[in-house]
């Protein structure tokens, strides 16, 4: 009697078992029909995709919308997409959260002294239109604050702004990049972002510019980042203070002391202008202008060796596209605006004779201000000069310093008013609160740089009683002109576009999701008089005093925006792998020196900034640095830079002690290094790499058609966890919580490890099942819930699995999870889930599926057309939103797949090869 | 003669229920007590003539039975097989197996006749007749395993194609039940007959010695425990059972069966108890079960073996391909196969022919009347082939049916062929 | 039994037997009723919001399954037809019977008709009627001669073991994976 049979004759004596195996038909009783069948592409069971534009940042990334039976489910990179070349970061991918987030706002609200009560639309429109004439009359000022806009709606925005007099503030946004706008400004007279050739360069260095987590358009540099190292062989050094994930992926990181980037930029520009190749870029007198530093004082503030300048130097004359790019906390202190002046002008040295600067397609940051701007409005409100102020899609409150009390001096004007899609500080304090529609349920268009046309379209009827900004306009507009540009939102657009587009150009758009209109390549020319009066006023600074604090941007949440979605909590921090939570990283040996350890909390403090937040100990962060998570500062920036209208990112001088209070921090990863198993293997780990014949007691797997296998290239990898994400949406993970990370009972099918060296470099690897030869999961389970199928899967039969947990006890990857609950999802969320997918519940073992439900899909196309799937048909959710095409899938049976040419290079292994799995997941060292 | 006979199904069912209703409490009572005289009789002969204890002797007098029933039950059994055959589905047993069946059957109860009499006439058995009496309960007891799990399959139509391929289907979990439960019954009604045998060599009014007793107490212990175990038996069944085949009438059968063997219980514990003598209201409740379960599996296969559930199972389908070895893989793509010609006049049978005639009005108009103004431009048709918009107020617009450009075009060529100005 | 005193524990213990084996039998009869219940024995027979007659379309009318089931050949849900399909045909055809009027009435009102589900897997499988009907099955082997079915009855499992069997002895795939999600 085999297994098998046992069990059969258990489950018969039991009878029990067999009546708990009937399936669960339950809730789908009725089969409803549609009263009109549903035009093309809405077909029930069938997948429909549709091409639109992220709006989780500025830098607005082209996707395209996974639609079943009538809603958005997954959203993937669009791959033609000049900003994002198909790629989609966690932000994006998370946006959907925000879509069908439970706590939404789905109706106008009106502040009735601590509460709210939903009024009509109708209503809220009367009042801000009563309100506006009225305050027009007191000769108060209307005022519309929004966040980051263009395309139709700026335009749209303009002409509301001059037909119903009211003043259209500087758009606001935290990373604003003022300093580098000024410094553009001044050099050219161009106040305008250029977009970077970075794909052009052999040479990167970067100078605070956090260029894989926040800077300008991170997933667009990712991916031109990725494509210069493959092809132009791009050597990248990066110079910052602290550490971040954009510097953990440097070739070079350059720890500098803070607020040292002025001398060793100007360092850098004397040295350089005075090599040959060089000498007759920059004018004299700009020479003359240029304080004289020496190499001394240069290694003496920054604390770099002289070897390390020089070489920097060096490597900056030799090559031959050189590219320089300063930003981020670089430009966000007190000194950034000359950072940004002098990075520009290297630039101009550098860069701009190969054309590395492209400001015909600059980046649309056209009409953003700054702090300044909105501390001018602070003073108008306070003066009592504001009358109606409408905030969309932006906020001010959690952004400005505590100190200039915008949150009460909203309170001033005659009525504020926030537009937004999920509560804000900001929304929190004005009189209304108008809720909008997602980029998912309404029609526009972006214009991410200038010259590309992005389009945003509806997936689905919204969920809610929600507006379009642009109809809450248009209606405004009609209320207090009496006439509108049009109907609605979506008329308005139509006739843009007719007037924008030529006919072709309107269907490209409409199918492809963008149109990018050539314009002939402008020159920029020098403007030497501003620039030498400028640098006159330059003087080299000394370093901030240690210890400073660093406030970085994250990756998860942008400057914060995003922190409301829960599934960003879920995804580890990559370089901390904390989850939920806030946290101030410090480096091992300065945590030792305030005698403070993981998640005892530590409280910083300088005049008028204070901050206490659990600490976590982050290898490879110099000493004397402690790091702030944008999420974790909980009350503003400290200040801005009066010159440049930016935030303060670093400040020096701070006081830390510990307060003696302990929070349990969700630290996902079990160490930092990697405790010499190899699992990247280092050289000393390549030798003596022998492992036994493999002897079994099970037949041997033959495959005859298929053998799915991925490879991971660790060099390409970044570590930024768009896959994860990527992976949680697809595979409706579901989200468990703090609690439950505390407890080791993530659900997180794939994570990216970190780990760190000796040096506290570090190196990334995505881990998830893999789908092993011999998989020690399979002949472990007792009821065949986990087996090999004929295609090299490692399947788990959901419905199957008991729980016993064998196989994850049995897995030497650690990558399978079990369901310790019934997850909840709170509605509407639940819209969300992949039907393609099995819902798993309570006791049920899950894991990577090399995306079945994919694969299957691709069977079935390619069953219909009686042929072998093709490579690149089936592309995981993982491998489709990485940004820098780390991730290959394919057969390998096929020798001319991607994936089975990729394992012939002398890069690749596998992770624990000894134990003899023989997994089907391939890494390809880093080096 | 078949079909004629098959003009009658309904009468022929009721027959064959009632015929089983009667021969099953006879063949169990005939199976029953031969098997306690053959294992009495065998004990006897391995302890030898002289050192038997009196217990045995008594419970050999006691279960030996008459043998007047015994060549009506053979005949019913026959007749009853027929029947079977006859109303369900001749094509799903070959005749040859059905005969073997049969054949077997009769054998078996043979056997067991044989030995019976030789029982009746108190004669001592040898070891051969022992082993004849022993092979005919073998036999019969396997024949009726068959016949409850025939029942089964009869149940789950859709594995009937399969059968050939997989004869493993054959024995379902669900037949076994039923013959278990068969076996439970037989075991009371045989204790029933153990526990009240007038046939007992002592006069009833004297009380009968310690040797009887013995006798009595194994009998009523047979039916005590079948009775106990009948619930449960009966529970697996209904959790067995297709889906199909349950229903309300069997759930209330099987209830009422349940609540039959609790009274059963309850009569054998007065029985025990000396508080009452009712021999013949307990073996009436006993063959009441029976009847019960006989017709709990008519109800199951009326409510299954509809026409409407057997009419797919004629479907010409192709034939399967033989499963080999890793047959899990599908073969080898083959290359694409040739387009199919597409059949104007098919098409139209198929998709037209609903709402349209050539000569008279329908639901949409005569075709004679339309399709010759086409003829000078027959893509026009085509293209309102795929995409119809409506014409004529007279009529309804005409659905979009999906047709591909290729369909169309072999519709317009039937209906310019066929169509008379 | 002439003696009293030592009867009456023994009378003790019989109550005890007896009400141990009733209440043997009230749970046994307990659980075969719910077994029954969870099996859907008691559910009520379907009833169809309009009684469509599969006999009158598909077998006198001869109409194609997939005439109305439009997506069986292309898709993996056969799909229940919509409404304007079935009043292309009806807007004309037998507007006065009752049942055409419901199904009017129903298009009146703006409102979907909500047939009852018989065929339904549970959500874990999947299943695609585009291979089967590739692969050249016949409706009827999974539907029975639904041209017969005056109103419509399951007449297939629709069981693992019965699409393992048919599996099996086809050649197609027998990876779990082919079906379970």
């Amino acid at each position: 009697m085999d297994r098998r049979k046992f069990l059969q004759l258990m489950g018969l004596v039991s009878g029990t078992t067999l009546l708990s195996s009937c399936g669960s038909e339950r809730n789908q009783k009725e089969l409803i029909s549609y009263l009109v069948p549903p035009e093309d592409g809405v077909r029930p069971g069938t997948a429909a995709w549709r091409v639109s534009t992220c709006s989780e940042c500025p830098a607005h990334c082209g996707i395209t919308v996974r639609l079943r039976e009538g809603r958005a489910v997954k959203l993937e990179g669009n791959p033609d997409h000049p900003v994002s070349q198909g790629a989609l970061c966690m932000r994006g991918q998370a946006a959907l959260w925000r879509l069908y987030h439970p706590q939404r706002l789905r109706t106008p609200l009106l502040r009735t002294g601590n509460g709210y009560r939903p009024i009509g639309w109708d209503e809220a429109m009367k009042r801000i239109a009563e309100a506006m004439t009225a305050s027009a009359e007191k000769s108060r000022t209307n005022m519309l604050l929004t966040g980051s806009t263009s395309g139709s709606l700026a335009a749209l925005q303009e002409r509301f702004a001059d037909t119903c007099r009211i003043d259209r503030l500087p758009e606001f946004e935290f990373f604003n990049h003022a300093a580098l706008r000024q410094a553009y400004q001044l050099l050219y007279g161009r106040p305008r972002l250029p977009r970077f050739g970075i794909e052009d360069a052999d040479l990167l260095v970067t100078v605070g510019a956090d260029l894989l987590e926040t800077f300008i358009s991170p997933v667009g540099y990712a991916h031109q980042l990725s494509v210069a190292r493959r092809e132009k062989g791009l050597q990248w050094s990066h110079i910052e203070p602290h550490l971040s994930l954009t510097g953990a992926n440097a070739d070079r990181r350059l720890t500098i002391r803070p607020g040292s980037e002025a001398t060793l930029l100007l360092w850098l520009l004397q040295t350089l202008a005075k090599r040959r190749r060089y000498a007759r870029r920059l004018p004299q007198q700009i020479l003359d202008a240029l304080p004289k530093i020496s190499l001394a004082r240069a290694m003496d503030n920054s604390g770099l060796p002289g070897s390390s300048l020089t070489e920097l130097a060096r490597s900056l004359e030799k090559a031959r596209h050189p590219l320089l790019i300063t930003g981020g906390v670089a430009t966000a202190q007190l000194a950034g605006g000359q950072v940004a002046l002098l990075g520009c002008l290297l630039q101009w040295v550098l860069t701009v004779p190969w054309q590395g600067l492209d400001f015909d397609r600059a980046e649309n940051f056209g009409r953003a201000g700054d702090l300044r701007d909105l501390q001018q409005l602070n003073l108008s409100l306070q003066n009592d000069e504001v009358g109606v102020l409408i905030i969309s899609r932006t906020d001010p409150v959690r952004h400005s310093p505590q100190k200039w009390r915008l949150d009460e001096n909203l309170r001033r004007a005659r009525l504020s008013i926030a537009m937004t899609d999920l509560h804000t500080a900001t929304s929190r304090t004005t009189d209304l609160i108008l809720p909008l529609t997602q980029n998912f349920e309404r029609w526009d268009d972006v214009e991410p740089r200038i010259g590309i046309h992005s389009l945003i379209q509806p997936a689905m009827a919204p969920l809610h009683n929600t507006r379009s900004e642009g109809d809450i306009l248009l209606e405004l507009q009609q209320r207090l002109t009496g006439r509108s540009e049009a109907a609605t939102y979506e008329k308005y657009l139509q006739q843009r576009w007719k007037k924008l587009f030529s006919a072709s150009q309107l269907r490209a758009f409409i199918n492809k999701g963008f149109v990018t209109k050539g314009s002939p390549r402008t020159t920029i020319s020098l403007r030497t008089k501003p620039t030498v009066a400028a640098l006159r006023r330059i003087a080299p600074s000394e370093p901030l005093p240690a210890p400073a604090t660093v406030i970085t941007g994250s990756i998860r949440s942008f400057d914060g925006r995003s922190a409301v979605l829960p599934l960003l909590g879920e995804i580890p921090d990559p370089l901390t792998t904390v989850t939920h939570g806030n946290w101030v990283t410090l480096s091992p040996r300065l945590a030792s020196q305030y005698g403070v350890k993981d998640g005892e909390e530590l409280r910083l403090t300088k005049t008028d900034f204070a901050v206490a937040q659990p600490a976590r100990l982050q290898p490879g962060l110099p000493d004397g640095i402690f790091g702030l998570p944008i999420d974790s500062l909980t009350s503003g920036p400290p200040g801005i830079d009066p010159a440049t209208g930016e935030a303060l990112r670093v400040i020096g001088g701070i006081k830390a002690h510990p307060t003696g209070k302990h929070f349990a921090l969700p630290i996902l990863s079990g160490s930092p290094s990697q405790k010499g198993r190899g699992i990247i293997p280092k050289p000393i780990h390549r030798k003596g790499k022998h492992h036994a014949e493999h002897r079994s007691l099970y037949p041997e797997p033959a495959y005859r058609q298929y053998r799915w296998a991925m490879a991971i290239d660790l060099k390409r990898c970044i570590g930024c966890a768009a896959c994860v994400a990527s992976c949680y949406v697809e595979n409706s993970v579901p989200v468990v919580g703090r609690e439950e990370h505390l407890k080791g009972r993530e659900m997180s099918w794939l994570r990216i490890e970190p780990f760190y060296d000796d040096q506290g470099r570090a190196s990334f690897i995505p881990m998830l099942c893999q789908h092993c030869d011999y998989a020690p999961c399979e002949p472990v389970c007792p009821v065949y819930a986990a087996y090999h199928n004929p295609e090299g899967l490692n399947v788990q039969v959901y419905n199957r699995c008991v729980g016993t947990r064998y196989c994850s006890n049995n897995c030497p990857y650690k990558v399978r999870r079990f369901n310790w609950w019934q997850h909840k999802w709170a509605p509407p969320l639940e819209k969300m889930h992949n039907p393609d997918l099995a819902p798993r519940s309570k006791g049920m073992m899950e894991k990577c599926t090399f995306c079945i439900q994919r694969i299957r899909t691709a069977h079935e196309t390619a069953g219909k057309e009686d042929r072998l799937i093709r490579d690149g048909e089936v592309i995981p959710a993982c491998a489709q939103s990485c940004p820098t095409d780390a991730i290959t899938f394919g057969n390998l049976l096929d020798p001319q797949s991607a994936v089975a040419r990729l394992i012939k290079t002398p890069r690749t292994y596998r992770v624990f090869e000894g134990l003899g799995t023989e997994p089907a997941v391939y890494y390809l060292r880093p080096d | 003669m078949l079909p004629e006979i098959q003009t009658h199904l309904e009468q022929l069912k009721w027959l064959l229920i009632i015929l089983i209703a009667l021969v099953c409490p006879l063949l169990a009572l005939m199976l029953g007590g031969t098997t306690v005289s053959l294992a009495s009789a065998s004990l006897k002969h391995r302890t030898g003539e002289k050192e038997t204890p009196p217990w045995i002797d008594g419970l050999l007098r006691r279960a030996n039975p008459s043998v007047e029933h015994d060549t009506l039950v053979v005949l019913t059994i026959i007749a009853s097989l027929l029947l079977f055959k006859i109303i369900y589905r001749p094509q799903l047993f070959s005749n040859a197996a059905w005969i073997v069946l049969i054949l077997l059957l009769t054998a078996g109860l043979g056997l067991m006749v044989c030995c019976r009499y030789r029982l009746v006439d108190q004669r001592p058995l040898d070891r051969t007749a022992l082993a004849i009496g022993g092979a005919g309960v073998t036999i019969v007891a396997a024949c009726c395993l068959a016949l409850a799990c025939t029942e089964s399959i009869l149940l789950t139509p859709e594995f009937w194609p399969h059968l050939s391929h997989l004869p493993y289907l054959f024995l379902s979990w669900h037949g076994f039940t039923r013959f278990a439960e068969f076996l439970l019954l037989t075991c009371a009604i045989t204790g029933n007959a153990l526990l009240f045998s007038t046939t007992s060599p002592y006069p009833t009014s004297i009380p009968p010695p310690a040797a009887d007793c013995v006798a009595r107490r194994i009998g009523a212990g047979l039916s005590l425990g079948a009775l106990l175990l009948w619930p449960l038996a009966l529970g697996l069944e209904m959790a067995l059972i297709p889906s199909l085949a349950g229903g309300r009438l069997l759930t209330a059968l099987a209830v009422a069966s349940i609540l039959l063997a609790a009274f059963c219980t309850f009569l054998l514990g007065m029985t025990l108890y000396g508080k009452i003598h009712a021999p013949k209201t307990f073996f009436a409740m006993i063959i009441l079960l029976f009847w019960c379960w006989a017709f709990m599996g008519h109800v199951a296969r009326e409510r299954t073996l509809t026409p409407v559930a057997l009419a797919g199972l004629a479907v010409e389908t192709p034939t399967p391909a033989l499963a080999t070895e890793g047959e899990s893989i599908p073969p080898e793509v083959s290359p694409s196969k040739a387009a199919k010609v597409l059949n104007g006049k098919e098409l139209f049978e198929q998709k037209c022919s609903v709402c349209h005639r050539f000569d008279q009005r329908v639901v949409g108009p005569p075709l004679n009347s339309v399709v010759p103004g086409y003829r000078s431009d027959p893509e026009t048709l085509t293209a309102f082939l795929m995409q119809p918009v409506k014409r004529n107020p007279n009529y309804p617009a005409m659905p979009n049916l999906g047709l591909t450009a290729d369909q169309a075009e072999a519709i317009a060529d039937y209906l310019f062929q066929n169509a008379e100005p | 039994m002439s003696d009293k005193a030592p009867k009456r524990p023994g009378t003790r213990l019989r109550k005890l037997f007896c009400l141990a084996v009733f209440s043997y039998f009230a749970l046994l009869v307990l659980a075969t009723l719910s077994a029954s219940l969870v099996r859907g024995f008691f559910a009520p027979p379907t009833t169809q919001p309009i009684a469509f007659p599969h006999t009158t379309h598909a077998d006198k009318l001869n109409l194609a399954c997939d005439f109305c089931h439009s997506g069986v050949k292309q898709e993996a849900s056969a799909g229940v037809p919509a409404l304007s399909v079935c009043l292309s045909c009806h807007r004309a055809i037998a507007t006065d019977r009752p049942e055409i009027e419901k199904l009017l009435g129903y298009e009146r009102r703006g409102e979907p008709v909500r047939w009852q589900r018989l065929h339904n897997l549970p959500d874990f499988i999947h299943f695609t009627h585009q291979r089967h009907i590739q692969a050249e099955q016949p409706c009827a082997a999974c539907h029975g001669a639904v041209e017969r079915m005056l109103e419509v009855q399951r007449v297939r499992s629709l069981k693992m073991g019965w699409c393992i069997s048919c599996h099996r002895s086809r050649g197609a795939p027998r990876d779990c994976a082919t079906c379970h999600k």
